[in-house]
């Protein structure tokens, strides 16, 4: 396996800048959507920046590309008091998976670097959902001193917190390997023909 | 009165551990106290603007929070506010984070809590990028008007390839110059990297913080009993 | 007192991939020296450059041969981030030689890099400010700096470790006559307080009078001139050092004024007062005048990207705007692609692409190009288009005198069938394509005349006058 050198670094370091508009370009298209939204925010994202992906997997190549794109993402919006542990956590570990599945070499097929991003972007997703069903189940109690039943509230809690994220987690999933397809479609023609193998 | 000066360091700890106590502590305790911790560092900052803006926003969400919560019919709106209410203190925290400290000051914190340089070059260079791409992104719009191809959702795949993928390429042009214009300016210096803007952890600092956990300790006894 | 601070001893050096390597170069650089190499595009010189900073062999990889002694060490037993604390390089281009956001925080990161602790930054940081008179300058955003403002910033930032000797990369090519001008005063005085100095460049006007010894390369063969005066008489045709004695002949004016675009008293916030301007058909009109006086802001009006507040801008059709970096305006998956964008007939392209010498790359993708053929690609869509204005934002920057020759063939065929308006501070560049040459200087337009014999005076003057402001400007700091 290839090592990453100082450029690659430096390349990926100017992905992530083009990574970060992206972002924040979805969270603020998802806004509207509430904390649902904030969850599938990452989807969103993973649509917008499958290209980026694609490009990184094609240029690149090599194992470290995704998990040091998550960490420039995350200690980014650490320094801007955006971020917090669990989701530093979760979106870590998701990187470090997707390094692990698509960054053996620079012809990976597009659907192992579609599922590469899609482990990337539920490790990003998660880090919402988990800490928000912790917090569904601390106001429980309180929610039931004001006189709700606790079976509906259990209901409630089960909709909004474990069916939900279910659901997050399977749009995020989808979104990111629709992301990466689209931008295989955006750049096939742009890369040599060596560059691109077909899945 | 002397306004509290306090090191962006003890921002993002904050900031990064507070909303993780959820999954720990009671959320209405958490919730209080991390409203009135917020509202009383902005107000030895001196950020009294900052401090309105946030107990406004604060107030008038749980007040909607207030009157759904009772309604069969309102109350996913409820939840809607009461899971948005939550990060009101953390989010005015952050806000004076990126206002009032440059990203070279907030750069020098990752060198206080010890990043490896390369990971400090990287994020180095994203940080001047972000808003350079921004504005180039304004470039290749203004070109793809003229050209007679400007962004249409009749098209949104040929034009989000127009807008994304000169982009792209530039990017790796640019990887080649910027690596250049690091190694001459020494980027592989084998000794530690120091930082310029990096300010020493004060007493006032580390007093801070430990009210800071004081606070979230009750948490845990208050949960307790 | 060492005599010789850089020998090179059959210096070879390959690349993999291309054919611009150098072959047995040899040549020593004396301290105190000003040296200037040169030779066309592709001839070697940044592979030059590249061995004298390490640049060669540490990034770019490629096969090295011959030795380089630098301050008496063989410069591959160095590192390279102890080269550089001998050897300071002067990137040119704005997009990429700063790290920052910051002039000062730029100013520190090589120092944070090297491990200075915060009172030995704050003591140099405090020098270079007094040393270059940038103390205004210091904590500002290097983006709202004009450009010999960021200059300035550049010079200060290469020499933080202090370094003795330093490589410039074509500095001409993003500056203005004036602020060009004024780099050659500040190359000697740092000749004069013991800097050696390395310029790479294929313009050096600037630098007339000044110079100790040429290095010449012509497709990777070095021609060695032990003084300015040597250089001078040979025969390689160079953009010549005294560019106002240049005999350059005048154009023909045509009878024809057709307008195909007008300003009628248009004043855009405080950037533009009370502008009146016509464009014709067959008539090259070239606007000069100083960084920030409003040029591309007048092209940006043209193009409809901002209203006046006042006025009328007459346009029948969108202009097509030529930017300076063509990067932003590619957007086909390969040459031909990008001119169907533009026009979707096949046999026309062709024709084009083979008057430009661009048809060997009509598959090629545009981001493979080199920058003259990107810039030759732009010009082919500018030919294709059938708009009525063509507008070129600084098409010299960077160019050779033989590509420069290039565009102005071309501008002078895009003119018989469009209005044509040129932003340049290329003076020869101006000479060689200008029918009309409008000087805009803060914001109002100072002077509009037809060039021809008789006022090329007036074209020298105003370059001497923009000479003057800047350097004046410099001893108010």
């Amino acid at each position: 396996m290839k090592k990453l050198k100082i450029k690659d670094v430096i390349m990926i370091a100017l992905l992530s800048a083009l990574y970060m508009i992206l972002y924040m370009l979805s969270m603020v298209l998802i806004t509207p959507l509430g904390p649902f939204g904030h969850s599938i925010g990452s989807g969103l994202c993973a649509l917008l920046t499958g290209s980026i992906f694609f490009f990184i997997s094609r240029k690149i190549g090599k194992f470290g590309q995704f998990t040091i794109m998550q960490a420039i993402v995350m200690l980014l919006f650490g320094i801007m008091g955006a971020g917090y542990l669990p989701w530093f956590i979760t979106s870590m570990i998701g990187s470090l998976i997707a390094d692990f599945i698509g960054s053996r070499n620079n012809r990976t097929s597009v659907f192992i670097i579609a599922l590469a991003s899609g482990v990337f972007h539920v490790g990003q997703a998660l880090g919402a959902i988990i800490p928000s069903m912790f917090f569904m189940e601390s106001y429980r109690s309180e929610w039931i001193s004001r006189g709700q039943t606790p079976e509906a509230m259990d209901e409630m809690i089960k909709y909004t917190s474990g069916i939900m994220g279910v659901i997050a987690t399977i749009i995020v999933f989808a979104l990111s390997v629709a992301g990466v397809y689209l931008g295989y479609a955006i750049l096939r023609k742009h890369l040599d023909k060596k560059d691109v193998v077909m899945a | 009165m002397k306004v509290l000066k306090v090191n962006p360091v003890v921002l993002i700890i904050i900031n990064i551990i507070a909303p993780s106590m959820y999954v720990f502590l009671n959320g209405k305790y958490l919730q209080v106290f991390l409203l009135i911790f917020a509202g009383a560092l902005l107000a030895l900052m001196g950020r009294f603007k900052s401090l309105i803006a946030m107990l406004a926003v604060y107030f008038s969400m749980m007040a909607i929070y207030t009157v759904t919560v009772g309604s069969d019919k309102f109350k996913f709106i409820a939840l809607f506010f009461i899971v948005l209410v939550q990060s009101v203190p953390c989010l005015s925290l952050a806000s004076i984070l990126v206002r009032k400290y440059n990203s070279a000051q907030l750069l020098s914190a990752l060198e206080t809590i010890h990043i490896p340089r390369v990971l400090v070059i990287a994020i180095t260079i994203t940080l001047k990028y972000i808003p350079t791409f921004k504005r180039e992104f304004s470039y290749i719009l203004e070109s793809m008007r003229l050209r007679g191809i400007s962004f249409t959702w009749k098209h949104p795949i040929k034009s989000f390839q127009y807008f994304i993928v000169p982009q792209l390429f530039r990017c790796a042009a640019l990887a080649e110059e910027v690596t250049a214009a690091g190694y001459v300016k020494g980027i592989d210096v084998p000794t530690k990297r120091t930082s310029f803007f990096e300010e020493k952890i004060r007493i006032l600092d580390i007093a801070v913080l430990f009210v800071f956990v004081i606070g979230l300790a009750g948490g845990f006894l208050w949960k307790q009993i | 007192m060492e005599t010789n601070l850089i020998v090179a001893n059959n210096l070879s050096f390959n690349y993999e991939a291309s054919k611009e390597g150098i072959s047995d170069v040899n040549f020593t650089v004396g301290k105190g020296e000003i040296v200037l190499l040169t030779g066309n595009s592709g001839c070697g010189k940044s592979t030059l450059l590249k061995c004298l900073n390490g640049l060669i062999p540490t990034v770019t990889e490629g096969e090295l041969s011959g030795k380089l002694t630098i301050k008496g060490t063989d410069s591959t037993d160095m590192k390279m981030h102890q080269l550089n604390k001998i050897v300071g390089s002067v990137f040119q281009n704005p997009r990429s030689q700063f790290f920052t956001e910051n002039t000062t925080a730029e100013l520190v990161f090589s120092m944070e890099n090297y491990g200075y602790d915060k009172a030995d930054m704050q003591k140099r940081l405090k020098e270079l400010s007094d040393a270059f008179g940038i103390e205004k300058l210091m904590d500002r955003n290097i983006f709202t700096l004009s450009s010999g403002e960021r200059q300035m910033i550049a010079l200060a930032s290469v020499v933080t470790m202090k370094q003795k000797i330093l490589l410039f990369d074509e500095p001409s090519a993003n500056l203005d006559y004036g602020n060009a001008m004024l780099l050659g005063q500040i190359i000697q005085k740092m000749k004069n307080i013991g800097y050696t100095i390395i310029i790479a460049d294929h313009r050096f006007f600037y630098l007339n009078g000044i110079i100790d010894r040429v290095l010449y390369l012509d497709s990777g063969k070095l021609k060695l001139f032990c003084s300015e005066a040597d250089f001078k008489n040979c025969k390689y045709d160079t953009r010549s050092f005294n560019v106002f004695s240049l005999d350059i002949p005048c154009h023909k004016n045509s009878a024809c004024k057709n307008t195909v675009s007008s300003l009628k008293n248009v004043s855009f916030k405080n950037i533009l007062k009370d502008i009146n301007l016509e464009l014709h058909k067959g008539e090259v009109t070239v606007l000069v005048g100083p960084n920030g006086a409003g040029k591309t802001t007048i092209a940006k009006l043209l193009c409809k990207t901002y209203k006046p507040d006042s006025g009328v801008v007459d346009t029948d059709d969108l202009p097509f705007f030529i930017m300076q970096d063509p990067d932003y305006q590619l957007f086909g998956t390969s040459v031909i692609n990008e001119l169907t964008l533009v026009k979707d007939d096949l046999d026309s392209i062709k024709a084009c692409l083979d008057k430009l010498g661009l048809l060997p790359y009509m598959h090629k993708h545009p981001f493979d190009l080199s920058g003259g053929q990107k810039q030759r690609l732009q010009i082919a869509m500018a030919t294709l288009c059938e708009k009525p204005l063509i507008i070129f934002d600084e098409p010299t920057s960077g160019l050779d005198v033989y590509s420069m020759h290039n565009v102005v063939e071309e501008i002078l065929k895009l003119k018989e069938k469009a209005g044509v308006l040129v932003i340049s501070h290329d003076y020869e560049f101006i000479r060689h394509v200008a029918n009309r040459v409008v000087f805009l200087d803060e914001g109002t337009i100072k002077d509009n005349f037809i060039l021809s014999k008789d006022s090329i005076s007036n074209l020298n003057n105003i370059f001497m006058h923009m000479q003057e402001e800047r350097c004046n400007e410099k001893v108010k700091d």
